[in-house]
């Protein structure tokens, strides 16, 4: 059954959750002492990625891409046209644990500790409540997956990659790393070779499903790296929500996640990603996310960028076909401290295709927020449009924001437009919330949920209500805000 | 560029001697600009190492020809000879080569030239060679209006360097127009640095219309007092690869810079045009719209940036750009760039990239106009509007006419 609610009432449980939520960091940020089955120990070469395939029983052409991609990742520089990268620590990095031998589809089989973990997020109760079908994933591997038996039975697929790899090994070969190659960056690179868990989802031709799917990751370990590999394909005709939230404890050495992210709509289906990433601050997070969309699909992403040290994210939609469209929705809060390097790209391949990029972004005390973006239309996408647009709100005196988009337009029937604005809360605005009765806290509130506004109507509402807790919980008191 | 250091120490040995081999040592460290941001273009106007050892080893040759705008200059420069009118020399202006200011006002090079070496590869390597240019000094409270005209022969390469300095509440209207005679590929780059004093005015008319084959490097730097209004008109139009960079420095309060930009491209040219404003005052302000025409096989991109320092409180900024893209041949991109370093301010930017409006050319067409000429006025008044807030007859014919020829040839190039 779908969750219905209206806008309003939205806003109003947001507003009123903002304003008594005790929320702490402990909520996220603790730590079990579960201690992994398995691990390969710190550092990355050869030995390690065999010893990751060898584990995992694959087949050949996957241990051999493995090893190529590892060579990929030892001959591509660290990037240093973005943020600062020096403090990732690959030598004493973690590249793979084994958290437990089991991966069920019931929640009574997965260990204590680890269901535990997962009880605190909330994830079981929110699949009982809002969901087709769930993944867990704690470190390396998956822990649990389940699908309602009435997609089951529509030859729906969703599951780990692993586990897919196994059962469904002609499907996962048709797709794996053919929108995101291991040559595309250093980090895509390390994914290839490192690659372990995340999720797989297949919905058949004509097959809509009306509730979201969703995969929880989890890393717990210290200076440890979690590298799934999602691939989410969306069959001729068909709809698909599927949602991603991730967590990870507080340490003072740092993390590192690296993750592919797929995405195939075939001809006239309908995909949308959400993701809630909200990694501690002790994270690298380096994700490469990218959907191909062919004739007349529409790809939505739709994302909120939270947690970390480091974010460098910016996901693509490769329009191929005519009358492909794509939106991008993106939320980024550069908490004190953390540099939020987030954009989107949209490639305009074929005629008549559209997108349509916002990007908002916060920026609290010295927190640094990055939008850099791309868009291209080739020779050919005869007539196709686009928008981009990026906003910025700075909250404090020592807050920066900084905007590097890149237009590039090779197709004079195109219509492109692009605009971006920074500032601050005006106290204009304040002062007229506040002549109509509303104290500092519940104006500042309202400015930044309005600010907001776009892209929290498009989550669900239960992630909406968890970013604005997280929100407000950096931003501290809001009365401070303005 | 090995004996480039011989070349210093014997040709350019002069009172600029140290500011040269600085100006050099920085070029060899700035590294090369690479655009790892684009997954297909590595620069857009690339200007390879043996260009750019082309115009350090060239020698400026002026033309005695004169062409358009000519008659009317008031700063005549012809093989190095400079005349300067009589209503120029009243208010107290000097007008001298950069060569002759080091001898001959040497407080002033020390003040206002020394201690600019630059922020970019190629600026450093200009501020290293040149060889020409013009050392202008406008006293204070002065109300003047210069009309330059440069034009250099297509074949010669040559670094030239021209600084102005303009005193307090001085009201300065200049009009500069780069041109070149005969045929020739030269390469030709050109630093010009604006001193600007407090409550001071500048309007600058700039006009770059060389030869089809010459390569045009410029950068502009304009350095602002306290309430320093500078306003800057731009065109673009000859060359085929220009490499244009503008960038305000102002650390005064209350300054303001607008910028008006207009670059035509057609054929195979080449244009990567940059403006930028750099803002340390409180309560300054920057307004830069820039509007591009590609036809041919050309290209055009516009860099913009809106750097808003931590001191710049209460600044705003605003980056505007559009290009009409009217060929298929062609392309046109934007990367307009907002760095802003204190929450206390308010910056924009947009940009946009479309071919002309068929709903327009439609309304012109039902009102008996052809398409072709339609096309050219549609073109015309996308620039229009930008150039005629400069208020100089001979400049906004100058546009209208490249405009109008563009668009119109667009049409005929397409059907």
């Amino acid at each position: 059954m779908e969750v219905e609610y209206s806008k309003d009432a939205e806003m109003e449980k947001l507003l009123e959750d903002l304003k008594n939520s005790n929320v702490k960091k402990e909520d996220w940020e603790f730590h079990d002492n579960y201690k992994p089955v398995y691990s390969t120990g710190k550092g990355l070469n050869r030995k390690v990625v065999e010893e990751i395939s060898e584990i995992k029983k694959e087949p050949d052409w996957m241990r051999r891409f493995r090893l190529k991609a590892l060579e990929i990742f030892e001959s591509k520089p660290v990037p240093t046209w973005g943020p600062d990268l020096s403090g990732i620590d690959w030598e004493n990095t973690n590249y793979y644990n084994r958290p437990d031998e089991v991966n069920s589809t019931k929640w009574e089989d997965v260990p204590d500790e680890i269901k535990e973990t997962f009880n605190k997020l909330g994830v079981p109760e929110m699949e009982q409540k809002y969901l087709a079908g769930s993944v867990a994933q704690y470190d390396s591997e998956g822990v649990y997956h389940s699908l309602k038996k009435v997609w089951e039975d529509k030859g729906v697929v969703f599951m780990d990659l692993d586990s897919a790899l196994r059962e469904h090994p002609d499907l996962v070969k048709d797709y794996f790393c053919k929108a995101v190659p291991a040559t595309d960056n250093k980090f895509a690179a390390l994914n290839g070779a490192v690659w372990s868990g995340g999720s797989f989802l297949y919905v058949p031709k004509g097959v809509q499903i009306d509730m979201p799917l969703q995969t929880y990751f989890r890393m717990n370990g210290e200076a440890t790296g979690q590298f799934e590999h999602t691939i989410v394909v969306a069959d001729e005709g068909s709809k698909v929500h599927y949602i991603e939230g991730c967590t990870a404890p507080r340490y003072d050495r740092n993390s590192l996640h690296s993750a592919i992210v797929e995405i195939y709509a075939k001809k006239n289906a309908h995909a949308r990603y959400t993701s809630v990433q909200n990694w501690s601050k002790s994270v690298y997070n380096m994700p490469t996310k990218r959907a191909w969309v062919d004739e007349n699909a529409k790809m939505e992403w739709v994302g909120g960028s939270l947690g970390s040290k480091v974010t460098m994210l910016y996901p693509s939609s490769y329009l191929r076909g005519p009358y492909a469209t794509t939106h991008n929705l993106n939320v980024s809060l550069a908490g004190p401290g953390t540099v939020k390097d987030t954009g989107a790209k949209a490639l305009h391949l074929a005629p008549h295709t559209s997108s349509r990029i916002i990007a908002k972004s916060i920026s609290i005390e010295d927190g640094k927020a990055i939008y850099r973006g791309l868009l291209r239309m080739n020779k050919g996408a005869e007539h196709s449009k686009s928008h981009v647009q990026c906003d910025a709100l700075l909250i404090n005196d020592n807050s920066t924001s900084f905007t590097y988009p890149h237009d590039e337009i090779y197709e004079p029937t195109a219509t492109f437009g692009h605009e971006a604005t920074v500032g601050r809360i005006g106290t204009e605005e304040l002062t007229y919330l506040r002549s109509r009765g509303l104290s500092e806290d519940e104006a500042s509130s309202m400015i930044v949920l309005g600010f907001l506004d776009d892209v929290m109507k498009e989550i669900p509402m239960e992630f909406a209500v968890e970013m604005n807790r997280l929100i407000k919980l950096e931003m501290g008191k809001l009365g401070a805000v303005g | 560029m090995e004996s480039y250091p011989e070349t210093l120490k014997t040709r350019l040995h002069d009172e600029a001697y140290e500011y040269r081999r600085d100006a050099f040592l920085a070029f060899l460290k700035s590294p090369v600009r690479d655009y790892k941001e684009s997954p297909t273009v590595k620069d857009y106007v690339e200007i390879t190492d043996t260009e750019l050892q082309e115009m350090l080893y060239g020698e400026m040759k002026e033309s005695a020809e004169a062409l358009e705008f000519s008659e009317s200059a008031n700063i005549k420069i012809n093989n190095e000879e400079i005349t300067v009118s009589d209503e120029l020399l009243k208010q107290g202006v000097t007008v001298t080569t950069m060569v002759d200011a080091l001898k001959t006002q040497p407080e002033l090079v020390k003040k206002y030239v020394f201690p600019k070496l630059g922020k970019e590869r190629i600026e450093y390597l200009i501020n290293s060679a040149w060889r020409n240019g013009l050392f202008i000094n406008i006293p204070d409270n002065a109300k003047v209006s210069v009309r330059a005209h440069t034009i250099a022969s297509a074949s010669a390469s040559f670094a030239s360097k021209t600084v102005i300095i303009y005193g307090r509440e001085s009201k300065v209207r200049f009009t500069d127009t780069y041109s070149t005679s005969g045929q020739g590929k030269g390469i030709q780059g050109k630093n010009i640095y604006f001193f600007g004093g407090e409550s001071s005015r500048f309007d600058y008319l700039y006009l770059q219309d060389k030869g089809e084959e010459v390569r045009d490097i410029t950068f502009v730097k304009q350095h602002l007092e306290r309430f320093a209004e500078f306003q800057f008109f731009h065109i673009n139009h000859g060359s085929s690869k220009v490499l244009f960079v503008d960038e305000s420095q102002q650390y005064g309060p209350g300054s303001s810079f607008r910028v008006y930009g207009v670059n035509f491209s057609t054929r195979d040219q080449k244009m990567d045009i940059r403006d930028s404003s750099c803002q340390e005052g409180e309560e300054s302000n920057a307004d830069i719209q820039v509007r591009g025409v590609v036809t041919g096989k050309s290209s055009t991109i516009h860099r913009g940036n809106i750097d808003l320092e931590e001191k710049a409180m209460k600044a705003t900024g605003f980056y505007d750009s559009k290009i009409l893209l009217l060929s298929k041949d062609g392309f046109a991109n934007s990367k307009p760039g907002l760095e802003i370093k204190n929450a206390n301010t308010r910056s924009k930017h947009g940009s946009a990239i479309s071919n002309v409006d068929e709903e327009q050319i439609f309304y012109l067409r039902s009102r008996g106009i052809g398409d072709q000429v339609a096309r050219g006025m549609v073109t015309a008044g996308f620039v229009g509007s930008m150039i005629e807030k400069a208020n100089d007859e001979d400049f906004t014919r100058k546009v209208y006419q490249y405009a109008e020829s563009l668009g119109a040839n667009a049409f005929l190039a397409t059907n």
